[in-house]
């Protein structure tokens, strides 16, 4: 496990200790490809990295076509809870599942703050994770670290 | 800070206070007046009634979502639900007072930082029929709290994360069917005893008056917070948190030489 690695590990705990009722936390690609995981066994991370950058995408598409400016986050609310996506820059997103009581005020502030410690980690030449790929103009270099 | 909020809810009565109690903290939550007594408490910390009927099988999503078309707003879901004969009176009533407790629980066994009264505020999701009067739902979550806090294994309903023993998985084969069995069975050392009470869709205190036993027979542990190898990778700190000081390193002596120790 590289030292990046570990600290996006630790980031998205932090984020679901520091929020009750955050049951999963999911940080993807736009492009849906998971970088990093803490979910329950309810949720499976590929898919659940897959289908988050797809709800941001289509609420991203929507803004776009009429005219709302840049995409901060979109909550989605089902009977027995929530799935809530963060935009980490123009190229990653944190997608946070929680239970019908989550905390969602408190979900917004924290995941402001993970959000930008998160590109930070993904961002920062300076971090001692693998140099990225070749072939992959227009890509962070976190978005490298994804499982595939 | 939580001897002042309970005044201000054992007082609401005087003054007729119709609206909203907002609680700031960890979980925090929400005490919704009428008139002076307690109609909802809701808190992220604990199911409210809401969840309780549906997660609990009580009542189906298609029932609950026609009957919530029906009400212009959400505050009289309640007797909507009873008009319709989906639930008897009295079972909703005494949901809504588990919930009520539970969510007073809630946020007395959490961190309060500040509360604000909303007057005249109704945002309400489902309201108990007969108002609680405030004096007795303060009460008896003193108790409640009380009676977990000074059991043999004390622990936070909302931030002690519980996994089984060995002994407990072995128990699963054993156990009857029952609520005992359904929360060993959810419990996967990621959940904590709130977190299982949404699953389930029962009451916080009773969820955690079984936590207690299991974990008093062993059958249950705590799970310690974040694995050394999940933890960011940081200069080790200093025993203490604070800056270890390295003699010289100030440059005070550069500056003003050390005197020689008396005597010598």
């Amino acid at each position: 496990m590289t030292t990046r690695k570990a600290q996006l590990v630790a980031e998205v705990r932090t984020l679901r200790d520091r929020v009750v009722g955050v049951t999963d936390v999911v940080v993807a690609s736009v492009d849906g490809l998971l970088i990093t995981a803490d979910t329950d066994d309810t949720a499976e991370p590929e898919s659940l990295a897959a289908l988050t950058a797809a709800t941001l995408n289509i609420a991203r598409r929507a803004g776009s076509m009429t005219s709302r400016g840049m995409l901060h986050h979109t909550v989605s609310r089902f009977t027995d809870g929530y799935l809530v996506t963060h935009t980490l820059g123009e190229m990653a997103l944190i997608g946070v599942l929680g239970d019908a009581g989550m905390d969602i005020s408190r979900l917004h502030t924290e995941a402001q703050a993970s959000a930008q410690r998160i590109t930070t980690l993904l961002t920062d030449p300076s971090a001692d994770a693998p140099a990225p790929g070749d072939g992959s103009a227009g890509q962070t270099d976190g978005t490298e670290e994804g499982e595939r | 800070m939580g001897l002042e909020l309970a005044k201000t809810l054992t007082e609401a009565p005087l003054d007729r206070i119709s609206g909203r109690l907002l609680v700031a903290g960890d979980p925090g939550g929400s005490f919704h007046l009428r008139g002076g007594a307690i109609v909802e408490v809701a808190s992220p910390g604990a199911p409210g009634a809401e969840t309780l009927l549906l997660r609990s099988g009580r009542l189906s999503e298609d029932d609950w979502a026609s009957a919530a078309r029906r009400c212009a707003t959400e505050r009289h879901i309640g007797a909507e639900l009873v008009a319709r004969e989906l639930v008897g009176a009295a079972e909703l009533q005494l949901i809504c007072v588990a919930a009520a407790l539970d969510g007073a629980l809630a946020v007395g066994m959490g961190r309060i930082d500040g509360f604000s009264l909303e007057r005249d505020t109704y945002d309400s999701r489902l309201t108990a029929l007969q108002a609680i009067e405030p004096d007795w739902l303060v009460m008896e979550a003193k108790r409640r709290i009380q009676a977990l806090v000074s059991r043999r294994r004390p622990f936070s309903p909302f931030r002690t994360r519980l996994g089984r023993t060995d002994a407990g998985s072995t128990s699963l084969d054993t156990t009857a069917a029952g609520e005992r069995r359904e929360i060993l069975l959810r419990i996967n050392g990621r959940r904590s005893t709130r977190d299982i009470a949404f699953l389930l869709g029962r009451s916080l205190y009773a969820v955690a008056v079984e936590v207690s036993r299991l974990l008093a027979e062993g059958l249950v542990e705590a799970v310690a917070p974040a694995p050394s190898m999940d933890s960011p990778v940081r200069p080790a700190a200093p025993a203490g948190g604070l800056p270890r000081r390295l003699p010289g390193a100030s440059g005070i002596n550069d500056v003003l030489p050390l005197r020689p120790a008396a005597g010598l």
